[in-house]
């Protein structure tokens, strides 16, 4: 088992929500980078579970995010 | 099989600098199963302003499962608080400044800490918006 050294290599090996933020930080930081998203009206089913019998609930998306990194205290 | 380096910072530890600390500026609307919620920041904080409680209810509902402790996770990685108000009442609020007690743990909804004065302060103001409605319509 080999250990990602990359941020390109980590971000492609992302399973759960902090390790994409610690992706994205790699990428952003220490370059002044900004990233934005701009959604209109998109919309997302968001399964309750893995189930056949999973309820969706209906996500709307209208508007901008920004995202930058910030120091570590 | 490559793996992570860095780690995920651990929910329950706050004394330990946030691996990926974030900066997010938003200006945006977000609506789950109809209930809108509008989605402002402070850099740090991200403010999400319901207009009612039902509407908070019912975007809690839309969560996946599990959904609540992978967002406190995301947060306390990117140093990020979430902060859910209704009617301008701080009632809950997840991540980094959140600070769960025994009615988060009652109402098991720990990580997540409620504010129990914001609930009540939002359900006196539905009310009273409600009995000024009705004063409206019977005027």
């Amino acid at each position: 088992m080999a250990d990602a050294s990359t941020p390109e290599e980590r971000i492609d090996e992302t399973t759960t929500w902090p390790e994409l933020a610690i992706g994205l930080y790699d990428r952003l930081t220490g370059r002044g980078a900004e990233i934005s998203y701009q959604f209109e009206e998109m919309e997302v089913h968001v399964p309750s579970g893995t189930g056949e019998d999973a309820e969706h609930a209906e996500w709307r998306l209208d508007g901008t995010v920004h995202i930058t990194t910030r120091e570590r205290e | 099989m490559a793996r992570f380096t860095s780690r995920p910072a651990s929910v329950n530890d706050a004394s330990e600098p946030a691996p990926a600390p974030l900066s997010v500026a938003t200006d945006l609307t977000v609506r789950v199963n109809g209930a809108e919620a509008t989605v402002e920041s402070t850099g740090e904080r991200l403010l999400l302003q319901f207009r009612s409680l039902p509407d908070a209810l019912r975007a809690v509902r839309g969560q996946p499962a599990g959904g609540a402790t992978s967002l406190t996770a995301l947060l306390h990685t990117t140093d990020l608080t979430v902060e859910a108000r209704v009617r301008d009442r701080i009632v809950a609020v997840a991540g980094a400044d959140a600070r769960p007690g025994l009615v988060s743990r009652m109402l098991e909804v720990d990580p997540v800490e409620v504010r129990v004065g914001g609930v009540l302060g939002a359900v006196g103001a539905e009310a009273a918006a409600a009995v000024a409605a009705l004063s409206r319509l019977l005027s």
